[in-house]
């Protein structure tokens, strides 16, 4: 199956757009990692913890 | 009888679900305990406002009703800078309400000891049940407790038990059941101690009830078997050897059991790989999901077996009361290098993450003392090496798992030399002073609970999956992004190459070759291209003496976000570099990635390198930032960044050159 050249071009948006909402994860991340926010070890590293914050 | 909800200082204000917390000192089986009482409903949390880690766990009462069941941290003493949150807790503050039972776990074979605990505890008007744990290792030693005469004594209930194989556990629940149900107590005997009691009145005390409780016998008859063990396992020689021996034995362990399930992760996922690309058409989309989410996934995850084996293995060995021997061995080494010894917690934390690690040694009072733990505790393995570690001893000794699990203790032995000799180098610079000693207790051997090793290693398991679900993941699409990006036309040779296979004369054979050719031409000049290359090659510079390509410093940059994401980096790079439809697995991928003038990336020299490199350098935002808060200055953590960094690289420099010196590519 091949692809035509406006459905590629779509999912180049498409992945430049997931790029930039992982990017936007990434430098929230840092930001908070910098910031430690709460006095535990979880709070105090953002960039090794899932979503479940407490 | 006296109802305890009458004293409000005691229960608080009463509200479901009914909550329990277990208490005591360290290593009389509160945890074997709590997984009894909770089975897998478990996790771990801090109270709002503490820094006290615990296990919160979820049971059910016998009317089906909700218990919540807290497990605190193994204490001594309930007075005390680093008891204070645990105190709180326990009495209740503004964001907490009170436990409405605390049950003490109590060594019946060290009761006089055990109980100047329960003598505090008592003494603040706290609701307690005694829990007389290790009932058959007392008797084995001829203590003989009688739980009326001791029940008597405390004016609390009490209930033999022997935990690890689940002996008491009905009759605990039901007196647990009782506490709650009719919350009275018998009258406190006359001579409880009162809160605030000294240290000695409390063993005072505590020697009495033991001697009460035990028929008017000794409190504890020494052991001369666990004398003898003691004796060759504390052993400045033997010891040492012992300590050598075990962490050897328990690194090839890892290695050559973990192989298994490895293999099959990455089967599966090279199979759902190939999946993909049979069900989705060709374009962006398809190669974000196969080399970018599902590449970078695998290579996180593939790891999994041999992070929970190394807990596993670690709690068995904790459970068993060597690791405290270890400690001691340990110790001595410490006070030589200016560490003080209560530094072994902090560090000992530190090899699951130099966060908590660095939080733990506010329990260091001398701050001198502290410092200096802040400062070299970021050198000890943290889990998030371990990939790293398992990634680079694999090429470097693939198949040989002996060899892999040495070179595996080595990296550990190496962290933890690098954090003595600048322990040793501050305390003569920066930090000029000795530490102080560390008192310890060596608890009782006893055989390792094989239930509470599985729930730790799940724990952790469960930890690490989650830091492939956040940052691994947005890492992997950036990174995929990054190196599939610009898309720029495929260079002269790539089109003549594929002329020539089109050319007419030329056999089917023939033209498959070319086109691989072609293929893997095109795909290594689109990936040098694309701005990760592009920013690989612009900071290559300062890292091309220690033999590392534009792709290794790649994965070094955003490995500065998590150590672990070194690995998904190379294996979304690995992905996007490959040529045409290929399957294999995640190590398969990266042990074959090429340099732009096509030689291997991962050469044994370039491995070692890398290898040394990532033991010492200094690539954790998180702990930097905790560094920073902790000592109270920004100084501190450039102190550590700019000390770690520099001797990372020079190590790793001095490893490749010498390596390639030494005729080893």
């Amino acid at each position: 199956m091949t692809m035509t050249g406006p459905v590629i071009m779509l999912q180049d948006v498409l992945v430049a757009l997931a790029a930039v909402a992982a990017g936007a994860v990434i430098v929230r991340r840092l930001l908070a990692a910098w910031r430690p926010s709460g006095d535990s070890p979880c709070d105090a590293c953002a960039l090794h913890q899932g979503d479940e914050r407490r | 009888m006296v109802p305890v909800a009458s004293d409000p200082t005691v229960t608080g204000v009463p509200s479901t679900p009914a909550r329990i917390a277990l208490v005591g000192n360290p290593n009389t089986g509160k945890t074997t305990i709590f997984n009894r009482l909770c089975g897998v409903h478990a996790k771990t949390a801090n109270f709002p406002g503490t820094t006290v880690t615990m296990r919160v766990g979820r049971s059910q009462r016998a009317d089906g009703g909700p218990l919540q069941v807290i497990d605190l941290p193994g204490l001594y003493h309930l007075e005390g800078a680093e008891a204070d949150e645990v105190r709180a807790l326990l009495l209740g503050d503004a964001a907490n309400r009170p436990p409405d039972l605390v049950v003490a776990s109590v060594d019946a074979a060290n009761l006089a000891r055990n109980l100047a605990f329960v003598g505090e505890l008592l003494a603040f008007g706290i609701p307690t049940l005694v829990c007389l744990n290790m009932s058959d290792v007392a008797e084995r030693r001829g203590v003989r407790v009688d739980p009326v005469a001791l029940a008597s004594c405390l004016g609390a209930p009490v209930v033999p038990m022997v935990a690890s194989r689940g002996i008491g556990l009905a009759a605990l629940r039901a007196a647990i059941e009782d506490a709650l149900e009719a919350p009275t107590r018998p009258e406190p005997p006359a001579d409880r101690p009162v809160a605030g009691a000294s240290p000695a009145a409390l063993a005072t005390w505590a020697d009495g009830v033991a001697a009460a409780a035990q028929g008017g016998l000794p409190a504890a008859p020494t052991d001369r078997r666990t004398d003898r063990w003691d004796r060759l396992l504390t052993h400045p020689v033997s010891g040492t050897l012992v300590f050598l021996a075990v962490m050897g034995g328990l690194f090839w362990t890892l290695f050559a059991l973990a192989t298994v399930p490895m293999d099959l992760i990455e089967t599966t996922f090279a199979g759902l790989g190939a999946l993909v690309r049979q069900v989705m058409p060709a374009g962006a989309l398809r190669d974000l999901l196969i080399d970018g989410v599902i590449g970078g996934i695998a290579g996180t995850v593939v790891f999994l077996p041999q992070i929970m084996l190394l807990f596993f293995l670690i709690s068995l060995l904790e459970d068993t009361g060597y690791l405290a021997r270890a400690a001691f061995v340990n110790d001595r080494l410490f006070s030589r290098f200016g560490l003080p010894g209560q530094a072994f917690v902090p560090l000992l934390t530190a090899h699951a993450c130099a966060v908590p690690g660095i939080m733990s040694a506010r329990l260091i009072p001398n701050r001198r003392d502290r410092l200096a733990t802040i400062l070299v505790l970021p050198f000890m393995s943290c889990s998030a090496r371990l990939p790293v570690y398992v990634l680079l001893t694999s090429l470097l000794f693939a198949g040989r798992p002996a060899l892999a699990g040495l070179v595996f203790a080595g990296a550990y032995l190496l962290g933890a030399g690098a954090a003595f000799f600048t322990a040793a180098l501050f305390s003569r610079t920066v930090l000029r002073g000795r530490a102080r000693p560390m008192i310890l207790e060596l608890p009782g051997y006893r055989w390792p609970s094989v239930t509470n090793a599985l729930f730790t290693a799940r724990d952790q398991g469960v930890a690490f999956l989650k830091t492939a679900g956040t940052t691994i993941f947005a890492i992997c699409v950036v990174m995929w992004w990054l190196s599939a990006y610009p898309r720029v036309a495929p260079p002269a040779g790539v089109t003549a190459l594929r002329a020539e296979a089109a050319a007419p004369g030329v056999t089917a054979e023939e033209a498959g070759a070319l086109t691989a050719r072609a293929d893997a031409l095109e795909a290594r000049d689109a990936q040098a291209r694309s701005f990760a290359g592009r920013i690989g090659r612009f900071l290559q510079p300062v890292f091309a003496p220690l033999g590392y390509d534009w792709q290794l410093t790649d994965a070094l940059l955003t490995s500065f976000l998590a150590r672990e994401v070194f690995v998904s980096t190379m294996s979304v790079l690995a992905g996007a570099g490959a040529s045409g439809d290929t399957d294999e697995g995640v190590l398969a991928r990266i042990r074959t990635m090429t340099r732009d003038d096509g030689t291997p990336v991962f050469t044994r020299a370039t491995s070692a390198s890398a290898l040394v490199f990532f033991v010492l350098a200094m690539q954790c935002l998180a702990t930097l930032a905790v560094t920073r808060r902790e000592t109270g200055r920004l100084r501190y953590a450039l102190i550590q960044l700019g000390y770690m960094s520099a001797l990372a690289w020079v190590a790793a420099l001095v490893v490749y050159q010498g390596l390639r010196l030494a005729g080893v590519q």
